[in-house]
């Protein structure tokens, strides 16, 4: 019989003792490696998706609010931009700006946003790579996210309609027109990119001109063939100058969806739209320490109508405003495992009490001083060891049952299987307690006078 | 196998009590016979070191005890003495065989399964090697304690009082038990209580007053 085993079975013996301290371990231990995995994967979320960017030029309003939606796709934006307003920010011979990619938002499908932008958002900022099929080329063409794919169960070649905003109610589903078409899905990347459903800014223009015809004149749109009223001709109504090849849908009457897209345009550089909207333009400066680059969101704040914000700065201020809560619960989670280090001694120290001429018995049988003292405090280890454990299936298991939430309100995926050292920094803190907390008993059990003991019992 | 000389011992109130000598032979049987009051229970322990006097000696199989060191004393306790106490006690979250086998351990011996049925089979409670101790009638838990006392093979086996709560039948029964099992381990046994109906059990008895 190993000391092992005999603490063991000391402690299982009293089953409802035993089960409160290790829940109360369990349940502090559990809270810090939740919020250590919760921070840790916010953090890398944080990091992976800063891409390098720079800068976001965007609507006026919330610069913390632009940032969210433009480059974590959380919140809503701010609202819309004319091409004309950033048009010196899109000529590829800025001398500050390297690289300026646009993003159009404000459609969905299934919860998942589409955004219209061009490939350097896919090959320079993320850096990625399709999986299968291809980026984004024609008219409604789309390339999907990794867990986009995953979700819908959507494949190449298949055709959806999108829905108005971000939510999904059922409601505001452009059941019109043409639907989007997937060519092709991205790789994986841990990145928001998995989230989305990419395609060119013209589609996205498209979907809304074309909803905003059709309510200016319901009676017309219903008349005429579906096929006429292509979102792109009724966006571009008043450019007839522009030599579009979207007016060959008109003579495509009568044909299927898949033969329509499979002649889609090629798409002219968005500057040649001066009276179209994006939403933000994601910025990357030429040379980050050039101060003519330090200066330019503050002359783009002072000087335009336009909004221009540094995501690691609105991110940095995002995180000290939510560190006070993080702070809070991870000191109650603290608060918990002192409590909970307290109960392993208090459980401890009254077994000891019924135990004391068992104890005795064993100094008869042949153990010493020191025997009983490691006795006690393998008991006091085996808690905090167990407690561990089970604090680590609880927050494993909770962020796997949060991953869910929160994949859905910060589109990333957090994984609940995942590891970090900092919990082998928790198993060490754990064993400190178990250990301390047994000290005391330990040494009274190591002071048992057995003679006294077993005449006065 | 176990002597005395010019044992005394002083209570913390500063009463002191001196124990006449003892010599016994080694596999001889002897009953140490006093009222309440006259050490008997202190003088149980002082041969079992598991107290020290603080004057005369104690040898057990040639070994003086308060020479020894505390741990030494407990190993040499675990190996060599083996005792019965009034009352039956044991590790409570263990059952009959898993307490025997801590014995074992705790002596420095390694478990020995077959030892531990052999001597259960022999005090006719081997059907009870799995349950819990304190499942267990009076008189079962008293032969559990028995072969916890002998399970090391101890050269020496000390009872505290083992008849008190006893009727004259059960008195004799464990008597006899405790006689027998000694006699087939080749044990020396004393026996310290005040039961005088012991008396006529043995040949060898030492009066404490």
């Amino acid at each position: 019989m190993n000391p092992l085993t005999l603490s063991w079975k000391n402690q299982k013996d009293r089953p409802l003792q035993m089960l409160l301290t290790l829940l109360l371990f369990g349940l502090g231990v559990g809270l810090i490696a939740l919020l250590i995995s919760l921070n840790t994967q916010l953090d890398e979320k944080f990091k992976n998706n800063l891409a390098g960017i720079d800068l976001v030029i965007g609507a006026k309003g919330s610069p913390l609010q632009m940032i969210l939606s433009s480059m974590y796709h959380i919140d809503a934006p701010t609202g819309n931009i004319s091409i004309k307003e950033v048009k010196p920010f899109l000529n590829p011979k800025h001398p500050l700006i390297k690289l300026a990619v646009p993003l159009s938002l404000g459609d969905s499908y299934k919860t998942f946003r589409i955004i219209g932008t061009t490939h350097e958002y896919v090959d320079s900022i993320f850096r990625e790579k399709v999986a299968s099929g291809k980026l984004w080329e024609g008219l409604y063409e789309v390339t999907i996210g990794a867990n986009v794919a995953s979700k819908t169960n959507l494949k190449i070649g298949d055709q959806f309609h999108s829905s108005h905003g971000f939510t999904d109610d059922g409601i505001n589903t452009h059941d019109h027109g043409d639907g989007f078409k997937v060519v092709g899905i991205l790789n994986k990347s841990n990145t928001v990119l998995d989230q989305l459903i990419l395609t060119n800014t013209q589609s996205v223009w498209a979907v809304h001109d074309h909803e905003a015809e059709e309510k200016k004149a319901p009676a017309e749109a219903t008349e005429e063939d579906e096929h006429d009223q292509t979102p792109e001709e009724a966006g571009h109504e008043d450019h007839t100058d522009h030599d579009h090849d979207a007016h060959d849908h008109a003579d495509q009457e009568g044909h299927d969806h898949a033969d329509h897209q499979a002649k889609a345009p090629i798409m002219k550089p968005l500057i040649d739209y001066p009276d179209k909207d994006i939403t933000t333009l994601l910025v990357r400066y030429r040379n980050k320490k050039d101060w003519r680059s330090l200066n330019m969101p503050r002359s783009i704040n002072e000087n335009t109508d336009l909004q221009a914000a540094s995501p690691a700065i609105e991110m940095n201020r995002l995180y000290s405003m939510m560190g006070v809560g993080t702070d809070a619960l991870r000191n109650l989670a603290l608060i918990i495992v002192i409590v909970s280090g307290l109960s392993i001694f208090i459980s401890l120290f009254s077994s000891l009490k019924d135990r004391k001429y068992e104890l005795a018995l064993m100094r008869v049988m042949g153990a010493s001083r020191s025997y009983l003292f490691f006795l006690i405090i393998l008991e006091g280890l085996l808690f905090a060891i167990l407690g561990y454990l089970l604090g680590l299936f609880l927050s494993h298991s909770g962020m796997t049952l949060l991953s869910g939430y929160l994949e859905e309100a910060y589109q990333y995926k957090f994984s609940g299987w995942r590891f970090f050292k900092e919990e082998l920094w928790l198993l060490g803190g754990s064993l400190v307690i178990g250990f301390v907390a047994a000290l005391i008993p330990a040494f009274q059990a190591y002071r048992t006078d057995i003679s006294e003991t077993l005449t006065t019992y | 196998m176990l002597r005395t000389r010019q044992l005394e011992y002083t209570y913390p109130g500063n009463k002191t009590i001196t124990f006449p000598d003892i010599q016994c032979e080694k596999g001889s049987q002897w009953l140490l016979l006093g009222q309440s009051g006259t050490g008997k229970t202190t003088l149980l322990h002082l041969l079992g070191g598991i107290r020290r006097s603080q004057k005369g000696k104690v040898y057990v199989a040639d070994q003086e005890l308060n020479n020894l060191s505390s741990t030494a004393l407990d190993q040499f306790r675990g190996k060599n003495i083996g005792i019965v106490f009034q009352q039956s006690h044991f590790v409570q979250a263990l059952t009959v065989g898993e307490n025997l086998q801590l014995a074992q351990t705790l002596a420095g011996r390694s478990g020995d399964p077959g030892r531990i049925k052999n001597l259960l089979n022999r005090l006719n409670i081997g059907d009870k090697i799995d349950d819990r101790t304190n499942r267990l009638s009076q008189g079962e838990q008293q032969r559990v304690a028995i072969a916890r006392a002998l399970v090391n093979s101890p050269g020496l086996i000390l009872a505290d009082e083992p008849t008190s709560a006893l009727d004259d039948e059960n008195c004799k029964e464990v008597i006899d038990l405790l006689e027998t099992q000694a006699k087939e381990e080749g044990a020396t046994l004393v026996i310290v209580t005040h039961d005088s109906r012991l008396k006529e059990f043995f040949d060898h008895k030492i009066i404490l007053q």
